[in-house]
């Protein structure tokens, strides 16, 4: 029941809002409100914290978690399956192959590559998600969000949770199965509370804060490696949809000319067009909403077509 | 404090148990299949030196191709000690040779050359020229001094391999996570060169003989004994994965790897009951696929049970988006 219910997220270290995770981004966000006095008003005003948009995404994220337990996990593939496929083709093609490499250089590099291909895919999903029409349409759910809250990394489209799914069951998969096909029974990560090294200190640096209103930034050279809450905030704001796609880190921005410093720009409003919001004002409209607007763009493409 | 006295006893009991096993392996199978190897190889020293017969002489190499398999299957002295890596290629060059061995052993038998100057090659020296030795043409007194320089070189290298086991066994008695993965990663490593090296390239059925049987790329096609081989190197993953001890399966059956482990066995043995369709040494003929085909299944059971064992927590924080 409590699986349904959601409440295991707040204690689970591969959650988001794992409740050290939360600890460590209110601390974050204690200090840039000592220091940014003017924007405490906005944090701690229940007009943000009960906000019409907000209550949507408390709802949204029970709603989608019963659809997610119930109908999406059952269906993945595991990434298990996808590396024996990967060790077994690897093995069938080139024979078997071993590179002699010390324990501890395997665990910090299987880490690494984890870690790196998994921003990588995420960036480029991401990035699909903006500039295909289609996928558009459901990624839309995400971005109209009028406020952030740490609830809204959840306000995810269920395909859009699908498709996430799969790119990362293939891309892990497909690592491990390069790693253990070189390395073996070496193979092994480095981890905090059960989570990958650079995910764990990722997220205690203020993964929370990037849907929130606290504008925390780092220093401009630590903003072309790493992608800073308010980085993520500016991704929200309306003028910036295309830019700063990146999950933990700023290079796949930097790389491919989508990157934005954060005092570039100064006043951000989140959400979409006004005349779209409405369609967006309720958890159930968020679920069905873009299959409406695809099946609509499809029967508009069909008439073109004729 | 009475779950932590609990987890202290479970950890304890793991530990003491993974040492048993361990310590079972290098008795069990290490030492005792390189002692075999040795005793095969000195008894067909002796009935060299006796002048027994041909035909005994054939008997003595069969029991030391059997018993030699079984210690190149398991082979970890390269991981004891980084300096027995090249053992095993002074002893068998199948797959580890490029030039044409009878060629060449013919030519040192026909030629009238002190036998310690022609015997100037490794390979020269290997159980591979020791069957080409043995079992071409009349075995005459040539043959002979040849066999026995052959021999010499094969126990004292047999006898390097021991003293690795012995003297340094220090790392797999006691860094288990070390031992486990030397373990897994030999047995995966001889599933392949069984199913490809073994049976596929000369049944046809691998990718690199593509559909093209030929009997004679058979490791041991001279003197027929590549089922025999065969049979050594699966009789060796039935001691580490299915003995009548406490083995190594059954450490992995308790840390929770029962399913695995069952598939794994069930694989060893369809695997030996297939070699029945291996008759008279003949890969060419079609029931052979049957038999690679569960030696195929055999190597990815290792590799599905090598997944599954990994545990690798590769969660990227949700599958959501951002």
């Amino acid at each position: 029941m409590e699986n349904y219910l959601g409440f295991e997220y707040f204690f689970d270290a591969n959650k988001r809002i794992y409740y050290i995770y939360i600890i460590s981004s209110f601390l974050l966000a204690f200090i840039y409100l000592l220091l940014n006095p003017k924007d405490k008003r906005v944090n701690f005003s229940s007009k943000l914290w009960l906000h019409k948009s907000a209550q949507v995404d408390y709802i949204y994220f029970f709603m989608v978690n019963l659809i997610k337990i119930s109908l999406i996990f059952p269906l993945l593939l595991s990434s298990k399956t996808v590396a024996l496929a990967t060790v077994l083709f690897l093995s069938d093609h080139f024979g078997y192959q071993r590179i002699n490499m010390s324990y501890e250089m395997v665990l910090a590099l299987f880490t690494f590559t984890v870690f790196i291909v998994s921003d990588f895919t995420r960036y480029c999903l991401h990035r699909l998600l903006h500039t295909i029409p289609l996928l558009w349409n459901f990624h839309k759910v995400h971005h109209s969000a009028k406020v952030l809250t740490p609830m809204t990394f959840y306000r995810v489209h269920p395909i859009e949770n699908v498709l996430f799914g799969l790119r990362y069951v293939l891309s892990i998969g497909c690592v491990s199965g390069i790693f253990i096909y070189f390395f073996g029974a070496k193979v092994g990560l480095y981890e905090i509370i059960g989570v990958n090294a650079f995910v764990f200190i990722f997220s205690l640096l203020g993964g929370n804060l990037r849907h929130s209103h606290v504008k925390f930034f780092y220093p401009k050279i630590l903003e072309k490696v790493l992608i800073s809450p308010y980085m993520h905030q500016i991704h929200h704001s309306k003028k910036h949809f295309n830019k700063n796609f990146g999950g933990s880190l700023a290079i796949w921005d930097y790389l491919f000319r989508t990157h934005l410093f954060s005092h570039e720009v100064k006043n951000i409003k989140f959400g979409l067009r006004k005349d779209q919001m409405k369609e967006y004002d309720s958890a159930l409209k968020l679920l069905i909403i873009p299959f409406k607007m695809s099946k609509k763009a499809t029967h508009n493409d069909n008439i073109n077509n004729n | 404090m009475k779950k932590i006295v609990l987890v202290c006893l479970l950890l304890l009991s793991s530990l003491i148990a993974e040492e048993k096993v361990m310590k079972s392996i290098l008795d069990n199978v290490l030492l005792q299949n390189v002692n075999s190897a040795l005793n095969s190889a000195h008894t067909l020293e002796e009935d060299l030196k006796s002048d027994k017969k041909t035909q005994q002489l054939h008997e003595d190499f069969k029991k030391l191709v059997y018993s030699w398999k079984k210690v190149e299957t398991f082979y970890l002295a390269a991981d004891f000690n980084e300096d027995s890596i090249d053992t095993p290629r002074y002893i068998d060059v199948f797959h580890n040779l490029k030039e044409n061995l009878q060629t060449q052993m013919q030519r040192v038998i026909d030629s009238k050359e002190d036998l310690e100057i022609e015997m100037y090659k490794n390979s020269f020296k290997s159980i591979n020229a020791l069957e080409y030795v043995l079992y071409t043409d009349g075995f005459d007194e040539r043959r002979k001094e040849l066999s026995l320089i052959i021999m010499k070189n094969i126990i004292s290298r047999l006898g390097e391999i021991k003293e690795v086991y012995i003297n340094d066994s220090k790392k797999f008695l006691s860094d288990f996570k070390w031992t486990n993965d030397v373990i897994i990663n030999m047995l995966i490593d001889s599933t392949f060169k069984l199913r490809d090296w073994r049976v596929g390239d000369i049944s046809g059925d691998s990718r690199k003989a593509k559909g093209i049987a030929d009997n004679r790329r058979a490791e041991y096609y001279i003197s027929s004994n590549s089922k025999n081989a065969i049979r050594a190197i699966l009789d060796t993953h039935e001691q580490i994965m299915n003995s009548t001890e406490y083995d190594f399966a059954d450490m992995l059956i308790e840390n929770g790897f029962k399913k695995e482990v069952q598939l794994i066995r069930t694989d060893i043995v369809k695997a030996k009951q297939n070699l029945k369709y291996l008759q008279n040494e003949n890969f060419e003929s079609k029931e052979v696929k049957i038999l690679y085909a569960s030696l195929d299944k055999l190597h990815k059971s290792y590799y599905l049970s090598l997944v599954n064992a990994l545990e690798i927590n590769t969660k990227i924080l949700d599958a959501d988006g951002d």
